[in-house]
């Protein structure tokens, strides 16, 4: 499928082996929460650069840069998914991690797995926290901070029962900022 | 602090720096970062920073050195040690160099955003800026009200005079045109200040609620009352009783009410004991009381004793001139409350809040600048930060835009103003019924029919 240059899109990368039920979740929520086109890519392999072997977990800053460096030209946005453990470089636990107003974001299923572990009605749950936490990264790279507002997408959410009250949907005043900033991406192409 | 609290990071680590500066901004926190122990001073030449995380081991020098600094060249500064398990002895020290407090790495999230915001907070209360209705001249303050026009002026002079007298007042005035605010202004100036102010919503409690409410009740004086309780009436003995919405009072209440008034003594619910009570009595109404009392809804006598002295409050939109203070202190108040750093409000948006006419007067303009304030991160509202119906509302070429999206059942219209309605009376169903001249009980069956459910909780 061509399309003119100028036609957004955002690129949904796996990083390692991800369910794609959870991917196919993620890009639905994208093209409906962002309007804009989601093309799920091949799967990336887990980038031994990102990897720390003192900790056995990947570094989310250290994917970011890469994906910066290394994803394909083409989207708007890229976000990548993936079922590792990821640890950030400065705090103690996230559950992924956006460069603000930036075009790259990373997500993991990892740190939103129940504790007990993945019995079937539990799954859902696990689906609903990582489309909400899809979207509150690609918020920040749309350029959106965090909301006071504690059922917006954008709250910050430090606990996994502070992600389930949060909606996967904005407040109206991040959902107008977002316009804004998605009027923006649409009259620039790049 | 005129402006987003500002935050610079020390640290050698890159990923480190580009990692918390990132998650700091997404905070609202202006942010800058320093890799090493000059360029950290250097960001002191020409800047001034409210907030520096330091970690103390840097590459170029010692870091408790560079803590000397800072504290020497801007005293004012907050200084917070990041610091590794292992050296947690070094910001001990640290803090008897002046450091405010030490985390250690990796930082606990919910930790460094508890102590961040209180910082910010400290340093607001510290750093001499007046309390809001300070920065007003005296004159145009009373207690917690604000108003420089001509008539509140006048309410002013009015309050003062009727608060050394025992007279009941009736204050009238639509919603949210700041009647129980004067009435509290009115106790406070008095003699009676020392004692309760006992506010009551005669409009919120159902008939026999706001009895047992009003004059208490004795122990089982009806399935459900184990013990006796005290009404507002004997609550507010030696003080005020506030009686708002008085209104909506039925007519059997209005009979106790009236007898309470004349004989300044009252029976429980259940009771025979006669009880004096010492209280004077302010009501406010937003209904025409004398209308009512034409159409025998309210008893003439009561109306009469209430109404010794009557004070109007009159709408926003009759008083713009008040708009400009009291958007401004609602915006500092807010401001303050949310750790936002607000402190101005651009002349377009401005122009949008005197134009329109705000049928939910005061506590409608609170509404609307909390919203910007809460939400959006300043330092200016904006007009952008406005609602949206309010635009619509104020002009003819702002609506004819929207025009494609005009309404054109009838229904669709309903729906619609319903909606606004909520949304203007903070989806308080009883005010937004009263304001649509239908019942609680129609315009819960429309909400339910058209799927309005509140959405927006703010905290
Ligand atoms: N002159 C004023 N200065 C500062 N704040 C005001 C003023 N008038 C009203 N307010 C604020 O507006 C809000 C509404 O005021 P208040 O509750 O006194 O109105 P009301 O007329 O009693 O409303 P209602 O009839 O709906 O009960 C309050 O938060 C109050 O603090
Ligand atoms: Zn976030
Ligand atoms: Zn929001």
């Amino acid at each position: 499928m061509k399309r003119p240059s100028s036609h957004p899109w955002m690129a949904l990368i796996p990083l390692g082996h991800v369910d794609p039920k959870h991917l196919e979740a993620v890009a639905r929520t994208l093209v409906h929460t962002f309007r804009m086109e989601t093309r799920q890519m091949s799967p990336w392999p887990l980038p031994p650069e990102g990897f720390d072997s003192a900790r056995t977990q990947y570094n989310s800053r250290r994917i970011l840069t890469l994906l910066e460096d290394k994803a394909p030209s083409g989207p708007v946005k890229v976000l990548a998914v993936t079922a590792m453990r990821l640890f950030s470089p400065i705090f103690s636990h996230v559950f992924g991690e956006a460069q603000l107003g930036g075009r790259c974001a990373v997500i993991s299923c990892h740190p939103l797995l129940p504790p007990e572990g993945l019995h079937r009605e539990r799954r859902r749950l696990v689906v609903d926290r990582l489309t909400k936490e899809a979207v509150h990264e690609m918020g920040h790279c749309f350029g959106l901070h965090h909301c006071l507002d504690p059922l917006c997408a954008m709250r910050l959410c430090l606990t996994l029962e502070e992600i389930d009250t949060r909606r996967p949907s904005f407040c109206p005043a991040c959902a107008q900022l977002l316009q804004e900033s998605l009027a923006k991406h649409l009259s620039s192409p790049d | 602090m005129a402006a987003n609290a500002r935050i610079l990071v020390v640290d050698d680590d890159e990923l480190v720096r580009l990692s918390l500066s990132n998650w700091l901004k997404e905070e609202n926190y202006v942010v800058d970062t320093a890799a090493d122990a000059s360029s950290a001073i250097q960001a002191f030449q020409d800047q001034s920073w409210d907030i520096v995380l330091l970690d103390l081991r840097i590459p170029d020098g010692d870091g408790i050195e560079v803590l000397r600094q800072i504290k020497k060249i801007a005293p004012q500064t907050v200084v917070i040690i990041m610091t590794g398990f292992a050296s947690i002895e070094s910001s001990v020290s640290a803090m008897k160099e002046g450091a405010y407090d030490y985390v250690v790495k990796p930082l606990d999230v919910e930790q460094l955003t508890r102590m961040l915001r209180t910082v910010v907070q400290q340093r607001r209360s510290l750093s001499g800026e007046p309390k809001i209705p300070e920065r007003f001249p005296d004159r145009f303050t009373l207690e917690n009200l604000i108003g420089k026009s001509a008539t509140m002026q006048r309410i002013f002079e009015m309050i003062r005079r009727v608060a050394e007298t025992n007279a009941t007042v009736l204050i009238t005035g639509e919603t949210g045109t700041g009647k129980e605010l004067v009435a509290r202004a009115i106790h406070a100036r008095s003699l009676r200040r020392h004692n309760p102010f006992v506010p009551v919503s005669c409009a919120a409690l159902p008939e026999s609620l706001l009895e047992s409410e009003l004059f208490g009740y004795e122990k089982g004086a009806f399935t459900g009352a184990n013990k006796m309780k005290k009404g507002r009436f004997e609550l507010a003995d030696g003080g005020t009783l506030f009686l708002d919405e008085v209104g909506e009072i039925n007519r059997r209440t209005q009979v106790k009410l009236l007898r309470v008034l004349q004989e300044r003594e009252l029976t429980r619910l259940g009771g025979t004991e006669r009880i004096d009570v010492d209280v004077r009595v302010i009501s406010a109404t937003n209904r025409n009381l004398p209308k009512a009392v034409e159409m025998g809804l309210f008893r003439s006598d009561l109306y009469y004793r209430l109404n010794v002295v009557t004070l109007h409050v009159p709408p926003l939109r009759e008083r713009k001139e008040d708009i400009p203070l009291l958007a401004a202190h609602f915006m500092r108040k807010y401001s303050l409350e949310c750790n936002k750093i607000f402190d101005r409000i651009s002349p377009q948006a401005m122009e949008r809040l005197i134009r329109y006419d705000w049928p939910g007067n005061i506590r409608e303009l609170e509404n609307v600048i909390e919203r910007a304030v809460v939400i959006h991160s300043g330092p200016a509202i904006q007009p952008g930060h406005l609602p949206f119906q309010m635009e619509a509302a104020i002009s003819a070429e702002d609506l004819s835009q929207h025009e494609e999206s005009e309404p054109t059942s009838l229904k669709e219209v309903e729906k619609r103003h319903i909606l606004k309605m909520l949304d203007r009376f903070d989806w308080n169903v009883s005010k937004t019924a009263r304001a649509l001249e239908i019942d609680r009980t129609t315009l819960h069956k429309k909400m339910k029919r058209y799927g309005f459910r509140k959405t927006k909780t703010l905290s």
